[in-house]
């Protein structure tokens, strides 16, 4: 913080030094007389310092960066106007007769209200300028910045969110389960638990980076379907194949599963073998994954909080993570639903 | 004299622990199981029971549902996993609510 100040500092000297070399240099070259002019100079340079930062920290970010435009205008030519009146004033009555050696010489043709008065106009503007530039152009970048951070901590969030909302109701029924296999029969419960915590470990801790391998999303896609299959009263129409290879390809988490609860909350079972199919095949360009289930010829489901939103979110996501690089296609046909997710991961 | 009970839930196992429990319970007397609301219907319709257990999120048939289409309902007892059911049920009259896992 205290170096960040004196480097402030040290920046704002440098300009100032450079304005006056400058000034120096270009109003000193056709005469030689570099001395007297870096005098008048420093003369009026405590002037050229208020009203530049006048400028740049008044009027700027009060009227120009406001949006005041018209307040901003008729304050700045006012000021500068002034301005200029007051330093010409300084020069002309006080600076010239006093720093000038051979000012006798030529004080009757130079007149007070003659034109060498714009002079000033053209060097104080080019000093307000170029101080304003600098500072617009920063404030334009602190600005762009301040919105990509919001944009990706936005993006941060929101990712968070819809990666979260795991269903309850799966997870207090698969409970409820495995309180019931501790009394029927203790090694399948113990087995049961051992999977439901593999997948509370996956979605608390390892879902959470941006990708992660897609082993890691099939073990978890397992781990759901052994567990609804014990939920199940014909555990074998419940389908899941898997092919290809899929070491060393990369996934958003938490993408494939919502379609696999989907089918289990609206898909029957009982009546089809298999009653719900998922299949996910992997190929070196692409992730195809399809779910297949039955409706029911029930006319509504019933509402259940925390869901619903499940395909939303879905949608939601794979627009964020691939946004050019998925297709996914839902058909119903009669009582069969099937939803096909392709996913290019090259 | 015993309480006659049924139990309708479409996870097997939710059933056979419930049934454990109810087993324990010498008051209480279970006449039948069943994993849909259809099949609970049918045996309504022949039988007359005191107390149904009722498992809300069912393929086909909600246990909502069953419960807005019985004309002559025993006392129920939902069991559910959510609690909002279990407040929906009052509003159908259930006498009870257990939350899984129960």
């Amino acid at each position: 913080m205290n170096r960040q100040k004196i480097l402030r500092f040290l920046l704002h000297l440098l300009f100032w030094v450079f304005i006056v070399v400058f000034f120096t240099f270009i109003y000193g070259v056709r005469d030689g007389n570099y001395f007297e002019i870096f005098q008048i100079l420093l003369g009026t340079l405590p002037l050229d310092i208020m009203y530049t930062y006048f400028l740049i920290y008044a009027l700027i970010p009060v009227f120009l960066l406001k949006k005041r435009y018209i307040w901003f205008v008729v304050l700045f030519i006012t000021t500068f106007t002034l301005m200029v009146i007051l330093e010409w004033t300084i020069n002309y009555f006080f600076l010239y007769p006093s720093i000038y050696s051979d000012y006798e010489k030529w004080k009757d043709s130079i007149h007070y209200f003659s034109g060498a008065a714009l002079m000033l106009y053209v060097s104080l503007g080019f000093v307000i300028l170029l101080a304003s530039a600098i500072k617009l152009v920063r404030f334009w970048m602190q600005s762009q910045q301040a919105r990509a951070d919001l944009e990706i901590q936005h993006r941060k969030s929101e990712l968070a969110m819809l990666r979260s909302q795991v269903n309850p109701h799966f997870l207090f029924n698969t409970l409820n389960n495995i309180d019931a296999l501790i009394w029927k029969d203790p090694q399948r419960a113990s087995e049961t638990l051992v999977k439901l915590s593999d997948m509370m470990r996956y979605f608390i801790y390892e879902a959470t980076t941006e990708k992660v391998p897609l082993e890691k999303e099939i073990d978890y896609l397992n781990c759901f379907i052994e567990l609804q299959r014990i939920r199940h009263k014909d555990p074998d129409s419940i389908r899941l194949s898997i092919t290809g290879a899929s070491d060393g390809i990369q996934i958003a988490p938490m993408l494939l599963i919502p379609f696999v609860e989907n089918a289990f909350k609206h898909g029957v079972t009982g009546k089809h073998n298999p009653s719900i199919s998922v299949e996910l095949t992997v190929n070196p360009k692409e992730i195809r994954f399809d779910v297949l289930n039955y409706l029911s010829t029930r006319t509504d489901t019933v509402k259940d909080p925390g869901r619903g939103i499940g395909l939303a979110n879905v949608r939601r996501r794979l627009s964020l993570v691939y946004p050019d690089k998925h297709r996914l296609s839902t058909v119903q046909a009669e009582d069969q639903y099937k939803v096909t997710l392709v996913i290019s991961h090259v | 004299m015993n309480v006659r009970c049924i139990i309708v839930d479409d996870e097997p196992l939710a059933i056979e622990k419930l049934a454990e429990y109810i087993s324990r319970i010498p008051a209480l007397e279970l006449q039948a199981s069943f994993n849909n609301a259809i099949q609970a219907m049918e045996f309504l319709r022949d039988h007359s029971t005191d107390l149904m257990f009722l498992d809300i999120q069912m393929d086909t048939f909600t246990g909502i549902q069953l419960l807005e289409i019985m004309r002559n309902p025993p006392k129920v007892v939902i069991t559910t996993a959510y609690d909002s059911f279990a407040l929906k049920g009052y509003e159908l009259d259930v006498s009870d609510y257990l939350l899984k896992p129960i």
